[in-house]
């Protein structure tokens, strides 16, 4: 049978036979891959010397002590699937386990969907590992792909065919690599050793894995702060009062930042026109060229109003932000994804608490399960 | 059957497959492509294009040549290709060259996959002589460049030519290419697949 060595794909009508033998269509936007001929192994340079040491910001707590010393001891037999709440620290989770690698001298990967996280999680890794070398490789920053830490967005792992000793994936559920067969296989070819997959909602795929047992699941369901999880309160109203809930749930958080986030960039604009109006407002799209800048002045403004799509949904750390989603019902959202924008309030130590709400149209369920997911979080976590 | 750009299956058929049911591409992605048959004048030559170098079609393009994806080689001539069978008969093809480094990276020559489902005779008379991309360069400095292609030695030119290429820019190779004939061929047509929006 014939299978892709990159993708691993094995559906015949994605081959073609081209001048120069067989080759695979499905992962072709990375590269030609002829299936006859053999494929080397990426050589990479060695570890260097001594960037094992690692400092961390805060020491971590009892209970992050013990799933991160657990995940590095586990590594060496399995992959591991670190299920943790938002804001968790799951960056801090795998420190240990990344040193413990390092230490062995083999390569690690961190691997996240969006090129956004990725530069902001190379300088806090540069920052816990000082004599190491951490290169960030994502989309316009692809000159240096060699280092004794690599970090990158999922698209580019094909640039390391079997190289990697440890995978850690941050967020395997989000956009594009969430349903993306593609992008699986190219992680599943990028390693020879064992897996970490980081994430508060795994999906089915996942918790499958767990079931079958080739992955074993590690769950941390408290903050570090020990604070419970805000957990989103729901409010159904018709369509034509929503925009006023909205006004008037920013009004009462007008002393603090506040994150909207809307269905689509369309929505997104119309809103920005009046609510502008009312309150300091800015707008971060995918269409929005400077999301660096826009999110930089939003947190320093500190009494600002972000509206914002679900490319906004993961990755962010906001000092004392309040979170509303409007129009939670509305289909491009699901519960991953409400989760997730759930998890971007109370997550730093000063401001462990905050306010989230849910505007619908009528009764939906995912915001529901939502509710009930964390709910249980909470539940557990004490 | 899948369709070779998105890959959605296709076995369910639409209603257009009930006339043309062998086109490579689906229904979606082939109505991305804007055909517009255009003609114009080209250094005193007559042009012919049957697109428009949009978005959709510059994605195409680019698989084929620059991902040397050659599943797409009856892609871009599938609609065109009885019209231009009957409008240029007595012709031979005459491909534009490509730099002989990335033709050699390639391993084949794409405009003659291209072309090849037309069964017309072909020839590859010229030859580029620098290897610089065009892609980076700006009008001007693709203008200059027009000194760059030049005919082999040696080669027998039929009577009836037709310059094809995939796309015109700013014309600078065909300029470059019909330089190079100077006086020796009887009649000159260009054909180009896809023409810059400029070109209306």
């Amino acid at each position: 049978m014939m299978q892709c060595p990159r993708c691993l794909n094995t559906d015949k009508a994605f081959f073609y036979r081209g001048s120069r033998g067989w080759y695979c269509r499905k992962c072709i936007s990375f590269g030609r891959v002829m299936l006859e001929e053999e494929n080397e192994p990426v050589s990479l340079a060695p570890v260097s010397e001594g960037s094992e040491e690692y400092t961390l910001q805060y020491p971590l707590t009892k209970a992050q002590e013990e799933i991160a010393v657990k995940c590095a001891e586990l590594i060496d037999t399995s992959d591991v699937l670190l299920h943790c709440v938002c804001g968790a620290g799951k960056t801090e989770l795998v420190v240990l386990s990344i040193a413990k690698m390092l230490k062995e001298k083999k390569k690690v990967c961190f691997a996240i969907p969006r090129r956004q996280v990725v530069l902001e999680l190379r300088e806090r890794l540069a920052g816990y590992f000082p004599k190491a070398k951490v290169v960030a490789v994502c989309g316009g920053h692809t000159e240096e792909t060699d280092g004794d830490l690599i970090v990158c967005t999922t698209h580019q792992l094909y640039r390391y065919y079997r190289v990697f000793d440890l995978l850690i994936l941050d967020e395997p559920d989000a956009f594009p690599f969430r349903g993306s067969e593609v992008l699986h296989g190219i992680a599943e070819t990028s390693r020879k050793g064992h897996m970490i997959c980081l994430s508060a909602t795994p999906d089915q795929e996942l918790l499958r894995k767990e079931r079958e047992g080739s992955l074993i699941r590690l769950v941390l369901n408290r903050r570090p702060h020990g604070h419970p999880l805000p957990v989103p309160q729901i409010k159904v109203v018709p369509d034509k009062v929503m925009f006023l809930s909205l006004i008037r749930w920013l009004h009462r958080h007008r002393a603090q930042s506040c994150m909207v986030f809307v269905p689509s960039i369309k929505k997104a604009q119309y809103l920005y026109w009046f609510l502008f109006l009312l309150f300091p407002c800015c707008l971060c799209t995918s269409h929005t060229e400077n999301r660096d800048e826009v999110i930089r002045a939003f947190r320093e403004k500190k009494n600002g109003v972000m509206l914002c799509t679900t490319v906004m949904e993961r990755g962010l750390t906001i000092e004392n932000v309040q979170v509303c989603v409007y129009q939670a019902d509305s289909r491009i959202f699901d519960e991953a994804g409400l989760v997730q924008m759930a998890g971007r309030v109370g997550r730093v130590f000063a401001y462990p608490e905050g306010d989230v709400l849910f505007l619908c149209r009528r009764r939906s369920e995912k915001a529901e399960r939502c509710v009930k997911a964390l709910r249980e979080a909470n539940l557990c976590a004490v | 059957m899948r369709c070779l750009m998105c890959g959605k299956n296709r076995d369910e058929g639409t209603f257009r497959d009930l006339f043309d049911p062998q086109d490579p591409l689906c229904e979606k992605c082939r109505s991305e492509w804007r055909r517009k048959h255009i003609r114009f004048r080209l250094g005193g030559v007559t042009a012919e294009s049957s697109y428009v170098y949009n978005e959709a079609f510059s994605r195409c393009l680019i698989q084929f040549k620059e991902l040397n994806d050659e599943a797409l080689r009856d892609v871009f001539l599938y609609e065109v290709a009885d019209r231009l069978r009957f409008r240029y008969r007595g012709y031979t093809l005459c491909l534009l060259p490509s730099s002989e480094e990335k033709s050699a990276a390639r391993g084949f020559s794409h405009l003659r996959l291209m072309f090849a489902c037309l069964k017309m005779p072909m020839i590859e008379p010229f030859r580029k002589v620098t290897s610089q991309d065009q892609k980076n360069l700006n009008r001007e400095e693709r203008l200059a460049m027009q000194d760059a292609i030049i005919l082999k030695d040696g080669v027998q030119l039929p009577e009836k030519i037709l310059l094809c290429d995939d796309t015109i820019t700013t014309g600078a190779t065909m300029l470059g290419a019909l330089a190079a004939l100077g006086q020796k061929a009887q009649k000159v047509r260009i054909y180009a697949v896809s023409a810059n929006i400029r070109w209306l």
